[in-house]
């Protein structure tokens, strides 16, 4: 269970993982911006290539991506499976025309529309899991909430990001110290051998202690803090502050680079499909 | 009414310490463990959420606006160890649905000084629910179709069943955490200052 996060609390060794916060927070930012923005096979084709190939510089284990890529390869593959057969016609009403391949039966046809549709709507999806890959598999809570304060992010915020994650280990250790001392005494959480109600009864009797006991630290932390006066400053500094290298140069110019191309594209697209109309682009 | 304002603004952003900063980080923590991990999952991708439990507690003691930061950060934080992906429509709905349920101490709810009766229970009930609505069957799924193109009918279907299972949660389970917590709050409250 130790090996379930994904995110590292210790900076590793590859150039991305090095850089500093604020160059992945920017380029993370103005690439998620993009995906999101787009629903344009132009744009999604080499963000995906682009955002695999920064996964793959983080040198991965592929046993720890392994299970992520395939529960969202099978829940996107669920999702466009469903939209299918929510809307058949989904790609012919956003696009305006229709090719049938071939008649399925009743109202379910498949058109070269729908499936170009559904295809785009895939890969958005993976690119946006690969984009947020990337930089979880990269980053680090200090470097987070650097990052974060170089961004102008009020501290008090940045100090709730980086105290956050760091107390997640700590919750999930007492999560499960307390789930297997129940169990030990016979408290059933079996799908097959309790009801749904029983079931939340008898989670309640974890949560509820793991509640209480969480929420009893936070006047120590608050304490310690305090007499370490944080907070009687308007400015903060932090220990993992470094002078930017020229990699995090070449990172916030890429950054700034794919920021002018985002506005060039909201203005020469966005901005002249109509509102409420798809902004799915379709080669004619 | 200047004064009362302060109280109003008071009521809504608690007091902002370094108490709320380290609340709202634990709570956050706590909300994204739980989201994550200590789901019970009742069919296949529908699962009662006990998370909704941490919002009602940070709400009852610290007001509506860190209840909100727990969702909007707690959500964060769950993508983060997650790891499927960020998906800031939903970051959005939580930090409105745990806003609004945080919203207890605007309708005179004081748990801390073991203030919790019925009638707050059953305000806290319909305004937890709408709050849900407004945010999981509402706000959600058009972010969603906004920002990733989803199909709207399932971003609906499935919002609406955020909302029952979190509604289950936050009533069945919410309302007794509550009358606890005041109780045990009561304890400390008898005692008079010399």
């Amino acid at each position: 269970m130790n090996n379930t996060f994904v995110i590292d609390y210790v900076p590793g060794k590859t150039k991305l993982q090095q850089l500093q916060g604020i160059s992945k927070l920017a380029l993370l930012g103005v690439m998620l911006i993009f995906i999101m923005i787009s629903f344009d096979i132009r744009v999604l084709v080499p963000m995906f290539i682009f955002n695999t190939g920064l996964v793959i510089a983080t040198k991965p284990s592929w046993q720890k991506i392994k299970g992520l890529l395939y529960f969202i390869l099978i829940t996107n593959t669920i999702n466009v499976l469903l939209m299918y057969l929510v809307s058949p016609d989904i790609g012919p009403q956003s696009i305006g025309s229709k090719h049938v391949i071939f008649e399925i039966i009743g109202r379910y046809n498949l058109s070269v529309e729908t499936l170009f549709y559904l295809g785009v709507r895939f890969l958005k999806i993976m690119c946006m899991f690969v984009a947020s890959l990337w930089f979880i598999l990269s980053i680090t809570p200090s470097q987070l909430a650097q990052g974060l304060y170089k961004l102008h992010v009020p501290y008090r915020i940045c100090t709730v990001v980086a105290l956050g994650l760091r107390a997640i280990p700590d919750i999930l250790r007492d999560y499960q110290a307390i789930n297997q001392a129940l169990q030990m005494r016979g408290l059933e959480l079996d799908k097959r051998r309790a009801s749904v109600f029983k079931r939340l009864k008898h989670a309640m009797m974890i949560v509820i202690p793991l509640i209480l006991t969480t929420f009893e630290q936070v006047d120590t932390i608050a304490s310690a803090m305090d007499l370490r006066l944080y907070g009687s400053t308007k400015k903060r500094s932090y220990y993992i502050e470094k002078p930017l290298t020229k990699v995090d140069y070449l990172a916030l110019a890429v950054a700034g680079l794919l920021l002018l191309v985002l506005i060039a594209y909201c203005l020469g697209v966005v901005l002249h499909t109509q509102v409420g109309a798809s902004r799915i682009w379709y080669p004619r | 009414m200047v004064k009362e304002k302060n109280i109003f603004l008071k009521l809504l952003f608690g007091e902002w310490n370094t108490k709320t900063v380290v609340v709202i980080a634990i709570g956050s923590a706590l909300f994204g463990v739980l989201l994550d991990f200590a789901g019970i999952p009742v069919y296949t991708n529908t699962k009662l959420s006990v998370a909704y439990l941490i919002p009602i507690y940070v709400g009852a003691l610290f007001g509506p606006i860190p209840a909100g930061l727990v969702g909007l950060f707690g959500n964060f934080f769950a993508d983060l160890i997650g790891g499927a992906g960020f998906w800031p429509d939903w970051w959005i709905g939580n930090f409105v649905a745990t806003f609004v349920i945080g919203l207890l101490p605007l309708y005179g709810a004081n748990i801390k000084e073991g203030l919790f009766t019925k009638t707050h229970a059953i305000i806290f009930s319909i305004v937890s629910v709408l709050g849900l609505l407004i945010s999981f069957a509402f706000i959600a799924p058009i972010l969603n179709t906004l920002f990733y193109g989803g199909e709207q009918a399932i971003n609906f279907a499935q919002g609406y069943i955020a909302v029952v299972s979190d509604g289950i949660v936050t009533i069945v389970v919410g309302v007794p955490l509550l009358f606890y917590l005041a109780k045990r709050f009561q304890k400390h409250s008898n005692l008079t200052v010399d």
